[in-house]
């Protein structure tokens, strides 16, 4: 919202002798931040004087422009001017710009700087000046003729001295626009006099009110069109409705202090009609709109409903299809305006009105917004009622306008306002609302006495009575009976009255800490960003065609802002995919990603629950979809002269020293991995890590969906599927892992120390040879079967095996290192080998195996 | 050999042995004359084998003689042994001298998004201060969202518009806001409470620079007997002096939030520039970095807690708003589309 200074400070609140700044910051720091002050009409640059056309001649050289010679001092020379405004006589008294001043282009409202110049071929020393050459109005329409300070033979001629300051004559000085956003409770400060009544109270000023009296104007026997009465059709969609018929007024252009104010806050001008309901309307925050009671034709102006398929042209032009969720004025049973947003085309005032019809009226908030929404169509008018209007000051604001229209706008003498028509009821009840003051202090840790509390309210309307010992019982106004309605109002009122600064900042008492910080997170980040990958964070609103969604689980968004933003994720793997194929196309070779992320599944267990239970415990226990934390990296190297090299394993390795660094046990008395099948990942080159028993009661959530459908997977590593990589532009082998934090979560263990043993440890390097024919036999013959039973065979002084390398000719080689010790003896060579023979032997029995020489 | 030979022999062998170990010029010399003299066929050696042919009362003098010339030529060795090293090594260590300022060789360490930085930072204040770490869902209720925390039907936030409607059922939605946490937690536990809720939430909102349909707050609720609103500004500046590890000064500016009352906007000053005014603060010495205020009585009770009997305020800041800030970022879209470009500034 934008407000005048100027306007405040002539018509409501004395504020001559404070800067711009102050006020700005006394608003902002009292709730009304003002997000900018903008300077309005300083673009006047002197010596703007009072002249007089002496002669007018036609232009030797135009037809459509003259000369003048217009006098702007008394007793000097006049001067040769040149003007294209046909409304210029000899002997008026006008606005003369000179050489050196600078006006407003009415164009275009930039600065135009006034020099001695030729106008086709005649020299023009300066320039008659219109009302929109001064900054007085903006609007080409009014910019047309010179503005006539006085006529000829006006009687007004004789005060005015040639020569003298234009600028201080007209009162044209600078005025200062705040950008003023009340916040969406405070529908009352959205005007004028509502912010004047904050300041007022900010700064502890007296309140005024323009003076004016309609009573002279009113003429009950006023007859103006055909309608004879106003109807509801409900009273909830329009508490109030008032229609005031007005008779013989002429439209023209406003009056300059009108225009000039609407102009300062960016309200265009319109006609004389028009400008007054804006004027009204941002002046005391009600809307209002003015018929032409010649292009209504009904007995009844009412509100209702709009009826499917029914149609109306606004304002704007613009034919608006309704639903019978827009509320709209009808004239009979015609639409003539939809109700709190805009005017119908049809009935709009035109130069040729006479008589109008003046509307004002209270309509719902949610029914305004509603319609609002549906039509995208919002307006200065729907702004406010969605922000509540008060159904109080309705009439009031109408009487005022009623009387401005009559005073400014009569044909001939004031026009004459007729017998009102209303419906519904502007009565509001009293409320009352009790404050301890004990309250105050126990969350504000300040003192205030009756009278402070009395000071600090009044002015906004508040009136405030003593109550019993410390209690006070104060009356809300009626256009603060939305937003202060308990106890605790009154203390925010309070509290930013009397200011926030002045509570001093304390701290609170004791700790409260329960729980020490889960670590997991951060642990894993430490660890990946220590191997190199870097953290991605991606969007968890995904497209229906991201790879590997499931229909069943799906959680679908029904209002998503695009396709891309259409569904909850299922996996991390697709953003990283994503953000993979986004670094490779803009030139990294190495990509190295991780991100831990919520995916979501619709909850299969339950239908969802229905949340307005009024049990707590069983409401907060309650959750409509499962949203599970994983974890998940992925690495591609597209320069394959690097020594850094990115496969199946680098990507293993990554995720088993994540896992070691997080407390799990890879050893396989604990987990186990097995080929595994996963949707976009390659079919031979894809590992689940398993638990080998399932967890313990309570720490599972399995989703049931793909690989994790497993309580017992922990996560899978594995490569891109070609074509998935291919679809995404991604030329590259590239890995991936996906783990479930939940479940690693609450696998960590905390570290146990056992004793390190002081003997001596023996090393034997053992190479199992499997021959082509073993190998197309068995298909057990992998690395972990081999290490699980060189284990089970090498009795408890085995301490350690280790791959070493791995052959592949016709059939396969496997060197192992395996480490032997006894903690509490040294163990002799033949103790040794003998324990390498059973090895040997159970390899060669279980697994066909066998060793060279 | 007579005695006056031997005398010479041994007089000679002294200035000849002086003579070539001053000459050896390399360790490898030298031990060489060290064999030639003292080794087991070494003249010296042989000299001092020599010694028993001698007669008895000529054996000492000659003896001590020799071992004399003996003990001379050792310590020379010894001397030119420890020369001889000292520059060997000194040669050695220039031939092995390094361009020290080549770049080190490294495993190039991987970036923690800015995201994740600065909620560890701000969950680290609060952590200190005695608040724990919660958490809550995503996928909400309108009741948690919206009724719970004080906003009816008719307001503004509620329209579709603004919030994301899921198949779930006609009530359920994407938060909005975190500030859904401090409902379920209210409800689990009884107070006192102490939390922060970092987490995503989701508006209806189109993209550009600084909009995007999801992002991220830190939320967090202190309640307890007797909090006040000066509480609140002690708290708040604190965090705010931890954050950014300067003594900030603070200001607090009335708002209005449906679950908050009193609520209010905490500017800090500008810790770019300190409240000097600058590109960042837009010139104007403060920065509006988050929402707080004392949470609303109809909020307590509906979580179960007697306003009369407890209070306490609470707070929510945006991570994006914050990283933004902090350092420079000037597109919210930078922080998930993952370009290395980006997140190795960090």
């Amino acid at each position: 919202m934008k407000v005048s200074l100027d306007w405040l400070n002539s018509d409501y609140v004395d504020l001559s002798d404070l800067s711009h700044e102050q006020v700005a910051e006394k608003l902002t720091m009292g709730a009304f931040e003002v997000e900018e002050v903008t300077v309005h009409g300083s673009d006047l640059e002197g010596p703007v004087v009072v002249g007089e056309i002496l002669e007018i001649h036609q232009h030797p050289n135009a037809d459509k422009i003259r000369l003048t010679r217009t006098r702007v001092k008394a007793g000097d020379e006049p001067l040769d001017i040149v003007c294209g405004a046909q409304n210029i006589e000899v002997g008026q008294i006008i606005p003369v710009a000179l050489p050196g001043a600078k006006v407003v282009n009415r164009h275009d409202g930039s600065p135009l700087p006034i020099k001695a110049s030729a106008i086709r071929g005649v020299k023009s020393n300066g320039m008659l000046c219109s009302a929109a050459e001064l900054g007085i109005t903006c609007d080409d329409k009014f910019g047309e003729g010179i503005l006539v300070l006085a006529d000829k033979d006006s009687p007004q001629k004789s005060g005015f001295t040639l020569g003298a300051d234009a600028r201080e004559l007209l009162q044209i000085k600078p005025d200062h626009i705040m950008h003023v956003e009340p916040r969406s409770n405070r529908g009352d400060a959205l005007c004028v006099a509502g912010l004047a009544r904050e300041i007022a109270a900010l700064f502890n000023r007296p309140l005024k009110q323009p003076t004016w009296n309609l009573e002279q104007y009113e003429n009950k026997e006023a007859k103006v069109g055909t309608i004879n009465s106003v109807k509801l059709e409900n009273e909830e969609d329009c508490p109030f409705f008032s229609l005031i018929p007005i008779k013989g007024v002429k439209v023209g252009p406003s009056i300059p202090e009108i225009s000039k104010r609407l102009e300062a806050i960016g309200v265009r001008p319109v006609n004389n009609v028009v400008d007054i309901t804006n004027y009204v309307m941002h002046e005391l925050g009600q809307p209002l709109h003015a018929y032409d009671a010649a292009k209504l034709s009904g007995s009844s102006m009412g509100v209702r409903r709009a009826r499917a398929g029914e149609k109306l042209t606004t304002l704007d032009e613009k034919v608006r299809e309704l639903t019978p969720e827009v509320m709209l004025i009808v004239d009979d049973d015609t639409a003539i305006g939809v109700a709190g947003i805009m005017g119908g085309k049809d009935s709009e005032i035109s130069d040729s009105t006479t008589d109008i019809y003046l509307e004002a009226a209270c309509f719902s908030q949610a029914v305004v917004r509603r319609g609002s929404r549906l039509l995208g169509l919002s307006s200065d008018a729907s702004l406010r009622f969605e922000r509540r209007v008060d159904v109080a000051s309705v009439f009031y604001a109408a009487r005022r306008a009623a009387y401005l229209i009559a005073h400014y706008c009569g044909a001939s003498g004031p026009a004459q306002v007729g017998k009102a028509m209303m419906a519904g009821s502007d009565k509001v009840s009293d409320v009352f609302l009790t404050l301890r003051l004990s309250a105050v202090k126990r969350l504000l840790d300040i003192e205030v006495t009756a009278e402070r509390v009395r000071e600090l309210l009044s002015p906004l309307g508040f009136k405030v009575e003593a109550g019993e010992s410390g209690e006070l019982k104060i009356a809300v106004p009626s256009f603060r009976q939305a937003d202060v309605t308990r106890e605790i109002d009154l203390i925010e009122e309070i509290c930013r009255l009397n200011g926030y600064d002045a509570i001093a900042a304390t701290m609170p008492k004791g700790i409260v800490c329960r729980q020490a910080k889960d670590d997991t997170l951060v642990k894993a980040q430490s660890a990946l960003v220590g191997m190199g990958l870097s953290e991605a964070w991606c969007s968890s609103l995904v497209p229906a065609s991201e790879n590997g969604i499931n229909e069943d689980y799906l959680v679908q968004v029904l209002n998503p802002l695009s396709k891309d933003h259409q569904y909850l994720r299922q996996s991390l793997v697709p953003g990283l995919v994503h953000a993979l194929a986004h670094n490779l196309d803009r030139g990294q070779k190495k990509v190295a990603l991780f991100e831990s992320g919520r995916v979501y599944f619709k909850d299969w267990e339950e239908p969802a629950p229905d949340n307005k239970s009024d049990n707590r415990q069983e409401r907060s226990a309650k959750l409509f979809a499962k949203e599970i934390n994983r974890l998940a990296a992925i690495i591609c190297q597209a320069d394959k002269q690097s020594s850094e090299k990115a496969d199946f394993y680098t990507m293993k390795g990554v995720l088993e020293n994540l896992l070691s660094g997080l407390a799990i046990s890879l050893a396989a008395d604990k987990v186990n991995w097995q080929a595994a099948s996963v949707p976009g990942l390659h079919p031979f080159r894809c590992a689940a890590l398993a638990l080998n028993r399932p967890p313990k009661k309570g720490s599972d959530h399995s989703d049931k969906v793909g690989i994790f459908g497993n309580p017992m997977v922990l996560g899978y590593v594995g490569q891109i599927h070609p074509s998935y990589a291919h679809a995404m532009g991604i030329k590259e082998e590239a890995f991936v892992f996906e783990i479930d934090l939940d479940r690693i979560g609450a696998e960590r263990k905390a570290a146990k120390f056992s004793e390190i043993a002081n003997t001596p440890s023996m090393v034997r390097d053992l190479t199992i040879d499997f021959s082509k024919e073993v190998l197309e036999k068995q298909n057990d013959i992998n690395h972990q079967n081999i290490v699980r039973l060189i284990m089970r065979s090498g009795s408890k002084n085995l301490v350690d095996v280790q791959l070493v390398s791995v052959y592949q000719s016709e059939g396969a080689a496997h060197t192992y290192r395996l480490t032997f010790q006894n903690p509490s003896e040294t163990l002799t060579g033949e103790e040794v080998d003998n324990l390498v023979k059973e090895v040997k032997s159970q390899l060669t029995k279980q697994l066909n195996a066998s060793f060279r020489a | 050999m007579s005695t006056q030979d031997l005398e010479k022999n041994i007089a000679d062998l002294e200035s000849s042995a002086l003579s070539a170990i001053a000459k050896a010029d390399s360790l490898e010399n030298l031990e060489q004359v060290r064999l030639n003299l003292l080794g087991q066929k070494g003249e010296l050696t042989g000299i001092l084998r020599g010694l028993s042919a001698l007669d008895k009362s000529e054996r000492p003098r000659i003896g001590q003689l020799a071992n004399v010339v003996k003990v001379k030529i050792e310590e020379a060795h010894e001397a030119r042994k420890e020369a001889l090293f000292q520059s060997h090594i000194d040669s050695k260590l220039k031939a092995e001298a390094l361009d020290v300022t080549a770049p080190g060789r490294i495993r190039a360490l991987g970036h923690v998004h800015p995201l994740s930085q600065i909620r560890e930072e701000i969950l680290s204040v609060f952590y200190s201060m005695g608040f724990e770490v919660a958490d809550g869902p995503e996928i909400e209720s309108d009741y948690y969202n919206f009724d719970a925390l004080n906003t009816p039907a008719s307001h503004p936030a509620r329209d579709e518009q603004d919030t994301f409607y899921t198949n779930l059922g006609a009530n359920v939605l994407l938060r909005s806001q975190t500030s859904t946490v401090q409902i379920r937690v209210m409800e689990k536990n009884p107070p006192p409470l102490r939390i922060v809720a970092p987490g995503r939430v989701y508006r209806n909102e189109e993209v550009n620079a600084r909009k995007y349909p999801l992002f991220h707050q830190v939320e967090g609720l202190l309640i307890d007997k007797d909090v006040t609103f000066g509480q609140l500004k002690g708290t708040l500046t604190a965090f705010i002096q931890a954050l950014f590890k300067k003594p900030l000064k603070t200001r607090f500016r009335p708002d209005f939030f449906p679950f908050t009352e009193p609520s209010a906007e905490l500017d800090s000053q500008c810790p770019f520039c300190n409240g000097k005014g600058c590109k960042t603060c837009g010139g104007r010495g403060w920065l509006e970095l988050l929402g707080c205020g004392m949470v609303d009585p109809n909020v307590l009770k509906g979580a179960g807690i007697d306003p009369e009997e407890w209070s306490g305020f609470a707070f929510g800041m945006g991570l994006e708003r914050l990283a933004m800030l902090k350092y420079g970022v000037n597109d919210i879209r930078h922080f998930y589309t993952n370009d290395l470009r980006f997140l190795e500034q960090f």
